[in-house]
């Protein structure tokens, strides 16, 4: 370093050549003249440098924000005189008288071409502007450092750009008419809309550059995004005549009348102005637009649309009308999140069809309006057919059930397909559905049958997933069931039915139900039905176990009568639907032939060593029997047949054993030797001597009824063409629609079993809660019971009442009445 | 298309030929030689910086490349400077926006 | 081995943060120590073996002849080992390139001496120098020598002048990491090379003492010179001295410690047509000087004075009647000896055209400064850094008054304003863009949101509520309702003004919930203007938070973050200072976007 000999620094100066820079005005003017160059396009002779240097110096001398004004004003006056001259002299007197009536064609185009002509002039100007200046503020560069630094002005590229604002945009057009350019400017493009709106095709590339133009201009000088002139001067214009533009279109389509036309028309709008947005205008008004269309042509139309007479949405719906639908659904979900008028309609919609459909269950229900009566009157003396469905009322069920599926479907449909699935409308739907459902008081039970036919033989030939879908579909309809109690008693009615009389088409179909229903409802609602079951299964292993305990014990010789037992647990089955036995009479049980009673007794015996303590009570009324009969032709022939009979019809049989040939019992005699409860007793002997094909025994007289007088012999001269001959008794083994006793029956046992409930539920809150205002409780129960049934709000009370009563519950305040719980 | 490369004059008369991505460091050359604009230089692609001279060009032309070759690394030492110049080459940087 | 497995088991007394940090990098201070002790240990037992030997080697000591063989054995093995990296090793490379042209070398004989050579040199340990032989002990700084062996001071000396006569001087990319560090604090992490004028510049400042004058330097370079000569400390008289310029508008002298009355009064005489005048530390501006620049008739516009603690109130006051009507921008800063109250009101008096005005730390301003404040019609930017205690009401009616034109608000020195301020920011203000609320303990996170809330002030470019949050010892988490810029006024305050921040300060507002900022800073959020962030003090910072940070501020250049604890091995994108990691030598550096 030291060796290095210390070298002067050179100060700089500006200029290598120190001559002729130094003035200001000499600076200057190679300057203007060179920017006035540049303005009118005659550029390539000058050099950059010259100018930047220029400038440079002219900063130098710590004059730059004396160029920086003299630019202003050369820019200024540029403006002011050359190019607003040019812009103003394209404006023809057509774009001045603009006012937006209508008009004929020839001035439509007259004004369309000026108007265009009027646009590229301005527009050319705008761009010639912006070029020359991007050049000028190149040369300027260095002044522009400075003067941003220093200053805090605005760079002369934004300076320009608001003299332009103001010089050519602002400019008067005229001084008779007290128009800018811009005023001419904002009512051709609208007038271009206006065009374009009515179907004519206008040259949108040229309006996209003016709104840039407008988009590029700020009307302050700090350039907030919200002072674009596009925003300030041109937009509120423009949304203004859309709204009135929009206004106007909504009731010209409503008068067309037709629904349909309207959402196609309104659709179309609405990305005919999403697209002018875009490619004509600018993208910031698409929001605002779109509020404008939502606003003028769907709000306040729409409902009328939905509710228009013959094309409406009832319509739509009712033709199945998918795409019409689906604009109906876009359009009323731009403007309002619930959709209030579309679900109202769709809503109104099906509970009118559901209510058809109940109503025409219950007129199908009444074709026949005597025989339910007859029926229930005479226990039903109808020798029919257990393989059909048993009467009128049960398909009107079964038809009702199939209707409203029919129905859902539909709705399924249109909703996935024309409601895109839209959550709001499914809950309005279901809403619906529940309503018409819950309205019919039968659903339950018929929904119960349904199943029933189903499972017996619906489900015959099907393979799994058909039979799936069907199940599924029955327990779409459940969950718009609201007493699912009462589905419930129905159900397990028509299972027990199924299980014991072995009806069920498929084992597997049966459990499956089961496993839906568990998803559906809840464990609580199938445990019982689940208990069914498992008695089933169990019985089956108890009667093998008891067939191997007879066979060991039993004396070989002597022919065992062969027992099939199934021993149901009595709290899971419905057995008052079982022994048709009414009210608490106590009944002696009916007395069974020795042979069968030695069997009974030595069942009992085995199954009361394996299970001490347990009570056995013996159904007959649900058993059959299959018994050989041999019958002496009077020709003396012998004829065997194998009958299947009830176990009822079975000890009426065996009686005759005893009975020499042409001797007869008596009606009452067999009751007496019997103990069969009337009920069953005349019903079986209907079947025995009355049904036509199955008359094992002679009757006398000959008549319908059955009357304790009447004798009964045994018929020699039963001819059947098969082997086997099946026995039923009349009714009371097919499942079918109840009458209207055991309807109040039925309702009966209902009401007391929620009462039960209702107990039980307040007694778990209360335990849980020690003390509780009433209200809350009541809220609590409604909301614990509701996936069973909808608890009547008195029942509660007296229950509540009741549960005091028997100090349970006491009462703790008043206000607000409050109970505490008493352990 | 325009040539790869600019031919830089300093004020005395040298000429420097560099690449035109190297010479676009400078700020200045950059918007000289912008083919949008119609300047001569543009055009020709030959900048005459008169206030520069020929030494202090020359070291301008090489903190050109120098910048170029370290555009991505981190921690760049400085370029050599001759104390004489400095001020002067200062005043050049400053003019050329580099 | 069995030693640490105790240490485990056992249990430990409180650690010190040394101990845990060093733990947490794998040193271990036992280590050390054992280390230290055997080197120490081997030095010895050298020296006691090379006293026993009668007469002493040249350099290359063989195996000592008391080595067992099975030592020997162990040795060798190693050797082998070591060579085989050695042969890798660019050392290596060079020492063979050194050693061209001996016929019979081959590569194992290199490397085993070098192996040697580097084993031989223990600080500590006695060695004869290669080229005098003489006996000298070992340092850390002893030299190697052209064949390897060590050098005593004396041959290194001239060993070193010799290479420096030939070497040439290399710039070669060897900025040092201590360098490095000092520009990362500073904010700079650039990538590519400086600008030709900011080399020149600092260039420039190496010789100024060769400089005689700058010639006609435009005035944006000489502020800048001004800046870096008063950095180093270089700004003398003389340097002064090319400053000044007749024909410059500004003058700024950002310290003026070394400046006399007379070169003050120098600047006022050689610069007439001054408009804007900024000296810092002025401490030998006295009542003479301002006396000389009230005779001299300037058109002072702009005036900045820092430290003219000798300026009486009675000059103060005169200043102010003479140049009050033209002055534009006012900042007077460190000020305990005058500019009382009094003064402040003949201030607020005369300079009616106030836009800017900057008052910190002025000692003897009060509530009668405060209170005249509020007339000053014109001003945009207010910034003040009270000492006093001041009543808030005073601070209140400044707000409400100014508040509707004031672009810039800074208040420091508060610590009894409480929410009422806050919402009078956010009824008057509607211009902000600067805000600036430091060291308060009593407005409430609330009042924060509430301020946020709504506001009708477009989105805010600097914020710095720094050490805004509850100071109670006893209670670390502060209370229920946090104090202090907290989780919801975070939120509020980057939902406001997220679009347009370039500069936010919120270190110490210690109340921030993690989940806080992980909303502030969660995946879809883009502040694309955010440049300089400080979340010093925040313990719940951590890799996963600042690299979200990075990741919703592109344009980051600068995050602070001192004493947050949790971020260690963040990856830091190129061109972004991380200031204050843990592990701060080591940042990565990830190529590209992040």
């Amino acid at each position: 370093m030291a060796m290095r000999a210390r070298q002067k620094i050179r100060a700089p100066r500006r200029g290598l050549n120190t001559n002729k820079t130094d003035d200001f005005e000499t600076n200057w003017d190679d300057l203007s003249t060179s920017l006035k160059k540049i303005h009118t396009k005659d550029a390539s002779n000058l050099s950059f440098e010259q100018l930047y240097r220029n400038a440079y110096n002219i900063v130098l001398m710590m004059r730059s924000d004396e160029l920086y004004e003299r630019v202003k004003k050369l820019e200024q006056e540029w403006l002011d005189a050359e190019v607003q001259r040019w812009v103003t002299s394209a404006i023809s007197s057509v774009l001045l008288q603009a006012k937006d009536q209508v008009e004929i064609q020839d001035q439509q185009n007259e004004r369309k071409d000026t108007g265009e002509k009027f646009l590229n002039v301005l527009r050319q100007a705008w761009e010639d502007h912006q070029v020359s200046m991007g050049m000028i503020t190149d040369v300027l560069m260095y002044m522009d450092r400075v003067i941003s630094a220093d200053h805090k002005k605005p760079s002369i590229y934004v300076a320009s750009m608001a003299l332009f604002r103001d010089y050519v945009l602002q400019s008067v057009v005229r001084s008779d008419v007290k128009l800018t350019v811009a005023d001419v400017l904002k009512s051709t493009v609208l007038f271009m809309i206006q065009l374009e709106r009515s179907g004519q095709i206008i040259n949108r590339p040229l309006i996209r550059h003016c709104i840039y133009m407008l988009e590029g201009l700020y009307e302050t000088i700090t350039e907030e995004e919200s002072s674009k002139l596009y925003l300030t001067m041109f937009e509120p214009a423009f949304l203004e005549t859309s709204k009135a533009f929009y206004k106007a279109e909504g009731r010209r389509l409503l008068e067309t009348g037709d629904a349909a036309t309207f959402c196609k028309a309104a659709s179309d709008r609405i990305a005919e102005e999403r697209e002018r947005c875009l490619s004509t205008l600018s993208p910031l008004s698409e929001p605002k637009i779109k509020e404008v269309l939502d606003h003028k042509l769907i709000s306040s139309n729409i409902t009328e649309v939905i509710n228009l007479e013959g094309t409406g949405v009832k319509n739509m719906l009712d033709n199945d009308r998918m795409d019409v639908l689906r604009n109906v659904y876009v359009l009323s979900a731009r403007v309002d999140s619930k959709k209030g008028p579309l679900t109202a309609a769709v809503q109104k919609r099906i509970v009118e069809l559901g209510n058809e459909i109940n109503k025409s269950a219950i007129a199908a229900a009444q074709v026949l309006p005597t025989k339910p009566a007859e029926k229930a009157a005479d226990g039903g003396k109808k020798p029919t057919e257990k393989e059909k469905p048993v009467n009128q009322q049960t398909v009107s069920a079964i038809k009702w059930v199939d209707d409203v599926l029919g129905l859902k479907n539909k709705f399924d449909k249109i909703w996935e397909e024309s409601f895109r699935s839209d959550v709001t409308m499914q809950s309005a739907i279901t809403t619906s559905f529940s309503e018409f459902i819950n309205s019919n008081s039968r659903s339950s039970e018929h929904l119960s049958l349904f199943f029933d036919e189903n499972l017996k033989k619906g489900i015959k030939g099907k393979t799994e997933s058909e039979v799936d879908a069907l199940l599924d579909n029955g327990i779409t309809l459940l969950r718009y069931v609201k007493d699912k109690d009462l589905f419930e008693a129905y159900y397990k009615k028509h299972l027990s039915r199924r299980l014991l009389m072995k009806r069920s088409a498929s084992m597997d179909a049966e459990r499956q139900m089961i496993s839906k229903m568990k998803m559906e409802v809840g464990n609580q609602f199938t445990q019982r039905l689940e208990a069914m079951f498992k008695d089933m299964t169990v019985s089956e292993d108890l009667t093998s176990s008891y067939k191997k305990h007879v066979r060991r014990a039993a004396d070989p010789d002597q022919k065992p009568v062969d027992l099939e037992i199934n021993v149901l647990t009595s709290t899971m089955w419905p057995m008052e639907a079982m022994s048709s036995t009414k009210g608490e009479e106590v009944r002696l049980p009916c007395v069974f032939p020795k042979e069968i009673d030695k069997v009974k007794q030595s069942f009992e015996q085995f199954y009361l060593s394996k299970h001490n303590g347990r009570k056995l009570s013996w159904q007959a009324s649900m058993g059959t029997a299959d018994i050989r009969a041999t019958f002496h032709r009077s020709n003396g022939k012998v004829q065997r047949h194998e009958l299947n009979v009830s176990t009822y019809a079975m000890v009426i049989l065996l009686l005759f054993n005893d009975v020499p040939p042409d001797e007869s019992l008596t009606y009452e005699e067999i009751q007496a030797q019997t103990r069969i409860p009337d009920h069953d007793l005349i019903r079986n002997l209907q079947s025995l001597a009355v049904a036509p094909k199955t008359r094992v025994l002679k009757k006398d007289p000959m008549s319908k009824d059955v009357k304790p007088t009447d004798k009964f012999f045994f018929n020699n001269d039963f001819q059947s063409a098969f082997m086997k001959v099946r026995i039923g008794v009349v009714s009371g083994s097919a499942n079918k629609v109840e009458n209207q006793d055991q309807r109040k029956e039925t309702e009966k046992r209902m009401n007391d079993e929620r009462g039960a409930s209702i107990e039980a539920a307040v007694v778990r809150i209360m335990k849980q809660r020690k003390t509780l205002a009433h209200a809350k409780l009541m809220s609590e129960v409604l909301s614990q019971l509701s996936v069973r049934f909808v608890p009547d709000v008195n029942m509660i009370k007296r229950r509540i009442e009741s549960l005091i009563d028997r100090e349970y519950l006491e009462r703790v305040g008043e206000d607000p009445p409050t109970y505490g719980y008493v352990a | 298309m325009a040539s790869e490369f600019v031919t830089l004059v300093s004020g005395d008369g040298f000429e420097f030929i560099i690449p035109r991505s190297t010479a676009c460091v400078s700020g200045t050359i950059r918007r000289m030689l912008d083919s949008s604009s119609k300047f001569s230089e543009a055009v020709s692609g030959r900048c005459e910086l008169e206030n520069i001279s020929g030494i202090v060009l020359e070291k301008v032309c090489e903190y050109f490349c120098y910048n170029e070759k370290n555009k991505d690394q981190t921690n760049v030492p400085d370029m050599d400077i001759p104390p004489e110049l400095c001020l002067e080459l200062l005043m050049a940087a400053d003019y050329l926006d580099t | 081995m069995a030693n640490r497995r105790q240490t485990r088991n056992q249990i430990s007394g409180p650690h010190s943060a040394l101990t845990d940090f060093l733990a947490s990098n794998n040193i271990s201070a036992a280590q050390i120590r054992e280390d230290y002790e055997r080197r120490l240990g081997e030095a010895e037992h050298q020296v006691a073996d090379e006293d026993t030997s009668s007469s002493p080697e040249n350099g290359k000591t063989e195996e000592s002849v008391d080595d067992s063989s099975e030592q020997r054995k162990k040795r060798r093995r190693k050797e082998t080992a070591t060579l085989g990296k050695t042969n890798q090793s660019k050392e290596f490379a060079r020492c063979k390139v050194r050693r061209k042209g001996k016929a019979n070398d081959n590569d194992d004989l290199i490397a085993r001496e070098n192996l040697y050579q580097k084993s031989r040199s223990l600080p500590g340990q006695l060695d004869h120098c290669e080229i005098c032989s003489k006996r000298f002990t070992v340092t850390p700084y002893s030299k190697t020598g052209p064949n390897g062996g060590l050098l005593c001071a004396k041959c290194s000396r001239s060993l070193e002048d010799d290479q420096k006569k030939y070497k040439t001087k290399k710039g070669g990319p060897r900025t040092g990491r201590r360098q490095n560090q000092s520009a990362l604090l500073d904010g700079i992490s650039q990538q590519g090379a400086l600008s030709l004028v900011e080399m020149c510049t600092k260039k420039v400042a190496d010789n100024i003492n060769d400089v005689e004058e700058f010639g006609d330097l435009p005035s944006p370079l000489l502020h800048r010179l001004s800046q870096i000569l008063s950095k180093r400390r270089v700004l003398t008289p003389r340097t002064l001295n090319l400053f000044l310029r007749p024909d410059l508008k500004s003058i700024n002298i950002y310290d003026s410690a070394k400046l006399e009355m007379d070169d003050f009064q120098r600047i006022f005489t050689f610069m007439p047509s001054l408009t804007n005048v900024n000296l810092r530390f002025a401490g030998q501006l006295k009542d003479k000087v301002v006396k000389y620049l009230l005779e001299r008739d300037l058109q002072i516009k702009s005036l900045q004075l820092d430290a003219a603690n000798l300026v009486s109130d009675t000059y103060w006051r005169r200043l102010f009647e003479k140049l009050g009507p033209q002055l534009e921008s006012l900042k007077l800063s460190n000020l305990d000896f005058s500019l009382d109250d009094e003064t402040i009101e003949v201030m607020c008096r005369y300079c009616t055209e106030l836009r800017r005005l900057k008052l910190k730390q002025c000692w003897k301003m009060g509530d009668g400064s405060l209170q005249a404040l509020s007339s000053l019609a014109s001003l945009q930017h207010l910034s003040l850094n009270i000492v006093r205690e001041t009543d808030s009401e005073s601070l209140l009616e400044v707000v409400s008054k100014l508040g509707p034109r004031l672009q810039t608000l800074s208040l420091e020195g508060f610590p009894n304003v409480d929410n009422i301020l806050l919402e009078t920011i956010h009824e008057k203000c509607r211009l902000l863009s600067k805000l600036r609320l430091s060291e308060n303990a009593v407005c409430t996170d609330k009042g924060f949101a509430r301020l946020f809330t709504d506001w009708s002030n477009p989105p805010l470019e600097f914020v710095d509520f720094s050490s805004t949050r509850d100071v109670d010892n006893s209670n670390p988490d502060g209370p229920g309702d946090a104090i202090g810029l907290a989780s919801e006024g975070l939120i509020a305050l980057m939902n406001h003004s997220g679009p347009a921040i370039r500069k936010l300060n919120i270190s110490s507002c210690r109340h921030v919930s993690r989940s806080a900022f992980e909303e502030v800073f969660s995946i879809e959020k883009i502040y694309p203007n955010l440049k300089e962030l400080d979340v010093s003090f925040h313990p719940i910072m951590d890799d996963f938070l600042v690299g979200r940070i990075f990741h919703c501020c592109p344009a980051i250049k600068k995050l602070v973050a001192f004493a947050c604890f949790n971020v260690r091995d963040v990856r830091v994108p190129v061109g972004v200072a991380l200031i204050g990691g843990l592990k701060a030598q080591s940042t990565i550096v990830v190529e590209g976007k992040y």
